[in-house]
């Protein structure tokens, strides 16, 4: 098998079995995402905290409606954030949205990661009538 | 696949355990003590899945509401490979307040 001129990296050619086509990738050996490719938290912040403003403003708690914008939130930073181009990441997005009425809430992680390639973003928004946090975690693939 | 099946119920009854040990039926909900229960609850839960010695990545999550009334909507959207990536939930609640645990086991 000869490598198709112009393949992403690792890509080697495929075979077709059946009616499906079955890529064969190369291993890239690779300990860690190229330059200019490493998940930064700030910016998965900045774009999360605009996507629940966006979303959240002027929302009241409905159970109905959130049980629908939570999905639609997931989705939309999910798709916000693979377009900012962190090849090789995996992405694990969490939105928790609940109801402002004076009640304790405690959210918390642990990780067993590799702390240089990867991490996590968050974003908190508040109005008066409801409380959402988002969480992005972002793991190399080796 | 088999592999990874069996691994993901080992999982199942692991943070079961740590999180019941904590969140007993007849505990209140404490302002200033939920903090140190979160981080018992999350602090363990990864010390057994480290103990499974797997080639995996882990990220524990945990979500204590207390009861009042009040929703709580979550919802999870994962960007992975399907066939060797995979979550556990569990949620325990007692009068006072509700648990919602996940972990996410990626490989690597």
């Amino acid at each position: 098998m000869t490598a198709k001129p112009g393949a992403t990296y690792g890509e080697i050619g495929g075979h077709t079995e059946g009616q499906q086509t079955v890529k064969i990738f190369n291993p890239t050996y690779l300990m860690k995402p190229r330059e200019g490719t490493k998940f930064l938290k700030r910016d998965v912040e900045m774009t999360m905290a605009k996507i629940l403003q966006e979303k959240l403003q002027s929302k009241e708690y409905d159970p109905v409606e959130q049980s629908q914008l939570t999905k639609e939130l997931c989705t939309e930073i999910q798709s916000a954030v693979k377009q900012m181009g962190y090849e090789r990441y995996k992405i694990v997005i969490q939105v928790n949205i609940t109801e402002a009425t004076g009640q304790g809430i405690r959210i918390a992680s642990r990780c067993l990661w590799d702390p240089e390639q990867d991490n996590f973003a968050e974003a908190v928004f508040k109005n008066q009538h409801l409380w959402c946090c988002a969480l992005c975690f972002g793991c190399f693939w080796e | 696949m088999k592999g990874e099946e069996r691994s993901i119920d080992q999982e199942l009854a692991v943070v079961t355990g740590c999180i019941e040990k904590v969140i007993t039926p007849s505990l209140q909900y404490q302002h200033n003590k939920v903090g140190e229960w979160i981080k018992t609850i999350v602090e363990n839960c990864m010390q057994e899945l480290m103990q499974h010695k797997m080639q995996r990545k882990y990220i524990v999550h945990c979500t204590i509401l207390q009861k009042s009334g009040a929703g709580l909507h979550t919802n999870t959207c994962c960007y992975w490979d399907n066939t060797s990536d995979g979550y556990f939930t569990h949620k325990t609640e007692n009068k006072n307040m509700i648990c919602v645990t996940t972990v996410y086991g990626l490989a690597l």
